[in-house]
């Protein structure tokens, strides 16, 4: 069971995919479509889950054994908790803000407030901008969490504080005055923010942070230490052993040379063209060679690799659908 | 000699690069270029779209390929919000976009007057993977509730009129990973709009398949093709200066030159050691011979 439930599923999946793929008809495009888009959903997210836990998991045990390079697990481990951390922590700063509630009449339709910007306005001073977060339709009370911070509380010309007082709330058009006084509190919501579809808000100060000082450079350092090791590596390796290693060298040499601006301009210095012939020949020679070269012979690769590449992947999925290619089990 | 340059020190090599990189960088001298034909194509194509048409960009990489894929996004805008088009901006295929797309947007956007949600926006990232292209062909509010910043996607304008491919003037992809291929296996081919891509240095020959098929409208390859790109903007008076691509260009410049240089220094050492070693093999055998034939 624990060998055929899986491939029954898995030969299950492939057949609804091929058949919403293959079958234009109504009920496949509709049907077949959302079920493909909520599945693939599903499981791309219980991946992430499954991911997350193996990568501790196996970290954690490198680091109880004490095996080679331990050091690295550890170093590891702490970089994938602090992303996360980050993100708890702009979670709770963010909601920890200054939520004012009322209740409004039956008169008003709640799909106007839902999530909508709102004003409030005090009996005088200034008019303060929020949005919808909560709304009670049974009780008929709303709760707007402001976009004041809280430190800028109290500060002059500002009239509204924590506690009872009279507010105007109005929703574009839609004025609404409370039958009671309107109560803004300071509140730290911990997990209200949790199951918002994964973001780096504008708000996020220590995800934005992390991101922009630690994770972008050290990705574009990596990246960047590429171009020192294909040097070294070019010096010590790239020989012209046989007459196929030297179309390579040949062919390589000409792409970078004339992806080099210079180039062109030497060339044109070199071999002036003063005829439209000349120009192709002469003026564009480098040009017209690296274009060819990519277009024709590297075309002609590229192609090969790609139908190469799709016939293996009809081939495998083909073997994955009739339960012949097991190996996906682990 | 010839044997010492062959097994130099790495760390040589390395300064070398290190000193012929920071001198350009430092310089910033602009180099022009000439536009290549999939750079011209895909300027050509925007330049047809009117005040008011839009373009979505997908940022499919990582932060690693910023020094490519930023200029690519800045001539692109230059030239989407100097003619007041609108930009719709995703990174559905690569979470560790996420950061990266807003603040490239903000630079540009500043500098025409372009407001956030009304004139452009960025969605970020959505767990739908390759889903994305059946759903976006239908609705993108089936993907993204709200935007990056947490601004629910009913309160954007600039979404409401972009919803689908369909809808607007060019899709294009910038691309750090193998994506363009599943975007004209998965999107293009089967729903048809115009798309384009913007793509590192060694994902170009991968590109041309699809250019020739007229399945992409055009292509950006590499620094060099925001460079061309540049070079576009400036002939046509939308930009009055070179940008970044272009002065990058002369540290590009200087490593092709290097690289060039050490590879064909290299080659012609081997060369003259092997028929060196060669010669002195054939001595070598020869007094060998020598020798065996006075013991016989």
């Amino acid at each position: 069971m624990q060998t055929a439930l899986p491939i029954i599923l898995c030969s299950l999946t492939c057949l609804v995919l091929i058949i919403s793929h293959f079958i234009p008809h109504e009920a496949n495009t509709v049907v077949f479509s959302q079920i493909k888009g909520t599945w693939y959903a599903i499981i791309k997210v219980a991946g992430y889950a499954i991911a997350t836990l193996a990568v501790l998991r196996s970290h954690i045990r490198r680091l109880q054994a004490r095996t080679t390079d331990w050091q690295y697990s550890a170093v590891a481990l702490v970089c994938f908790l602090v992303f996360p951390l980050t993100y708890l922590f702009d979670n709770i700063r963010e909601n920890n803000a200054l939520f004012a509630t009322t209740t409004f009449s039956d008169t008003i339709d709640v799909s106007v407030l839902r999530g909508a910007t709102v004003q409030l306005e005090p009996v005088a001073g200034e008019t303060y901008s929020g949005k919808v977060f909560k709304i009670d339709g049974k009780k008929r009370r709303l709760t707007v969490k402001l976009d004041l911070a809280i430190s800028d509380l109290g500060k002059s010309g500002q009239s509204l504080r924590i506690g009872e007082q009279s507010l105007q709330l109005s929703v574009g058009e839609t004025i609404i005055i409370p039958s009671k006084l309107m109560v803004v509190k300071r509140k730290g919501l911990f997990f209200q923010g949790l199951g918002r579809p994964l973001s780096i808000k504008k708000d996020g100060v220590a995800t934005s942070w992390v991101y922009d000082n630690v994770v972008s450079p050290l990705d574009t350092t990596m990246f960047a230490l590429v171009a020192f090791y294909i040097c070294s590596a070019a010096y010590r390796s790239f020989r012209v052993r046989n007459f196929e290693a030297g179309v390579l060298l040949a062919t390589g040499i000409i792409v970078m040379l004339v992806n080099s601006p210079p180039t062109s301009l030497i060339w044109d210095g070199v071999f002036p063209a003063k005829t439209a012939v000349d120009q192709f020949l002469v003026d564009k020679a480098l040009i017209n060679l690296k274009d060819w070269l990519l277009a024709v012979p590297g075309q002609a690769a590229s192609r090969a690799i790609l139908i190469g590449g799709a016939l293996g992947l009809v081939t495998q999925s083909l073997r994955v659908l009739f339960g012949i290619e097991r190996s996906w089990l682990g | 000699m010839w044997r010492k340059l062959l097994s130099l020190n790495t760390r040589y090599i390395y300064l070398a690069i290190v000193v012929m990189v920071v001198i350009p960088v430092v310089l910033k001298v602009p180099l022009p270029t000439s536009p290549s034909e999939p750079t011209q194509k895909l300027f050509d194509h925007i330049d047809t779209l009117e005040a008011g048409d839009g373009i979505w960009f997908f940022l499919d990489t990582r932060p690693a390929t910023t020094a490519i894929h930023r200029p690519q996004l800045h001539v692109l805008l230059h030239h989407c919000f100097s003619k007041g088009i609108k930009v719709v901006g995703f990174n559905p295929l690569a979470p560790e976009a996420t950061g990266m797309g807003r603040p490239f947007i903000q630079e540009i956007a500043a500098q025409y007057g372009k407001q956030e949600y009304t004139d452009w926006a960025y969605m970020g990232y959505t767990p739908a993977g390759l889903a994305i292209f059946s759903a976006m062909s239908k609705d993108i509010k089936g993907l993204y509730s709200q935007d990056v910043t947490g601004k629910a996607f009913d309160e954007i304008p600039v979404l409401q009129q972009f919803r689908k491919y369909s809808d607007v003037g060019l899709v294009i992809t910038l691309a750090g990973l193998k994506t363009p291929g599943y975007w004209v296996k998965y999107a293009q081919t089967p729903y048809k709009f115009p798309f384009a891509s913007g793509v590192t240095g060694p994902m170009i020959a991968d590109q041309f398949p699809f250019l020739n098929a007229g399945q992409m409208v055009g292509m950006m390859g590499g620094i060099l093709g925001a460079a061309e790109y540049e070079g576009l903007l400036k002939k046509n008076n939308i930009r009055k200066q070179f940008g970044i691509a272009s002065a990058s260009m002369f540290v590009q410049t200087v490593v092709h030159y290097i690289l060039v240089a050490i590879i064909i220094l290299a080659n012609i050492a081997t060369f003259i050691i092997n028929n060196k070693d060669k010669k002195e093999r054939q001595v070598r055998a020869e007094a060998r011979a020598k020798a065996d034939s006075g013991i016989e």
